[in-house]
């Protein structure tokens, strides 16, 4: 009886949440940008951190935004890990703080990786595949 | 302390109150600060002595803000998963999702063991009032890396907060209101 009013009370007193649906959906549709922008936030207040440590500038938010030459409160808003960053603003960054934030894997071509590639005694159908595949990009060429 | 509001996060199953002194009801407080590297570092930085304890297993900082980040991505799918479908037979594990808080957190006696299955070692804690089986009151949060919650501050507020919700919700003939506890 008791539980039933509370229960009641609550239903009938209470307003639908929204703030927290929307901000849930948000993050679960751009989770993937995001997981890179909250990496790279944490990365850079570890660098600032260690500057500090280091005694080696920039070592604060503040400062950081000196050598960006940009508002303190861009660099909040950047630490707080959902800015969708430009590359210029990450290349930046790692330039000013000495770190590397993003990497690019190296591109290699076919050709390449056959050249480099000593191949398993097993690994022969796989072999043939590739060379197959390179002459075939022979002829194109 | 003043609650202000209680907000439904699911439908006849997840309430959440909103005290005067905050801007977000502490369901949705919880994922925003659990989402915020500036708030996770300061955090850790803060109980560095309790993350370096073996239980951590020499996390770093570092890590403990990804680790953080990533458990309260799987929860909060979990739940987003619950408040949009609602009512199915999944919501169903809203009420095992919530254990009860032991003893051991306000009598300073260790943590009694609980079964988590596969489930690593999560220090996230929403921290909740059971009003029926399947109907609970979130009156906070907390990130958890001690085995009790009396000799930190900040969990102490969160006993208190339990205290304080279970006063404001009970009436008179109604003494018996549980805490519990979702990790």
């Amino acid at each position: 009886m008791r539980m039933s009013n509370i229960k009641n009370r609550l239903e009938k007193n209470s307003k639908q949440d929204n703030s927290w649906v929307e901000r849930a959906k948000y993050r679960k549709e751009n989770k993937t940008w995001l997981d890179i922008s909250f990496t790279i936030a944490v990365r850079i207040m570890s660098a600032l951190k260690a500057n500090k440590t280091a005694d080696v500038f920039p070592k604060t938010q503040k400062e950081l935004a000196e050598a960006m030459v940009c508002s303190p409160q861009y660099v909040n808003k950047l630490l707080k890990g959902t800015e969708n960053l430009q590359l210029e603003t990450v290349t930046k960054i790692e330039q000013i703080l000495n770190i590397s934030l993003i990497e690019i894997p190296e591109f290699q071509s076919t050709l390449q990786v056959e050249q480099f590639r000593k191949p398993a005694a097993s690994d022969e159908l796989v072999k043939k595949d590739v060379v197959f595949k390179i002459k075939k990009t022979k002829e194109k060429v | 302390m003043k609650i202000i509001n209680t907000f439904v996060i699911v439908k006849d199953s997840l309430y959440s109150v909103q005290y005067e002194t905050e801007m977000l009801n502490e369901f949705a407080k919880c994922f925003e600060l659990w989402n915020d590297p500036i708030y996770l570092r300061a955090f850790f930085e803060q109980h560095k002595e309790d993350l370096e304890h073996k239980f951590w297993n020499d996390i770093t900082i570092e890590d403990a803000i990804i680790k953080t980040r990533e458990d309260a991505q799987l929860f909060e799918e979990e739940l987003l998963y619950i408040a949009e479908t609602g009512k199915t037979e999944r919501l169903e594990t809203l009420s095992t999702l919530f254990e009860p808080l032991s003893k051991g957190y306000i009598y300073g006696k260790f943590e009694k063991d609980k079964a988590k299955g596969i489930k690593r070692h999560s220090w996230l804690r929403m921290y909740a009032i059971r009003i029926e089986a399947n109907l609970f009151v979130v009156c906070g949060g907390a990130i958890k890396l001690t085995q009790t919650m009396n000799n930190r501050d900040h969990l102490i507020l969160e006993l208190y907060k339990l205290e304080f919700t279970r006063n404001h919700l009970q009436d008179e003939g109604n003494k018996h209101l549980e805490f519990v506890e979702i990790n």
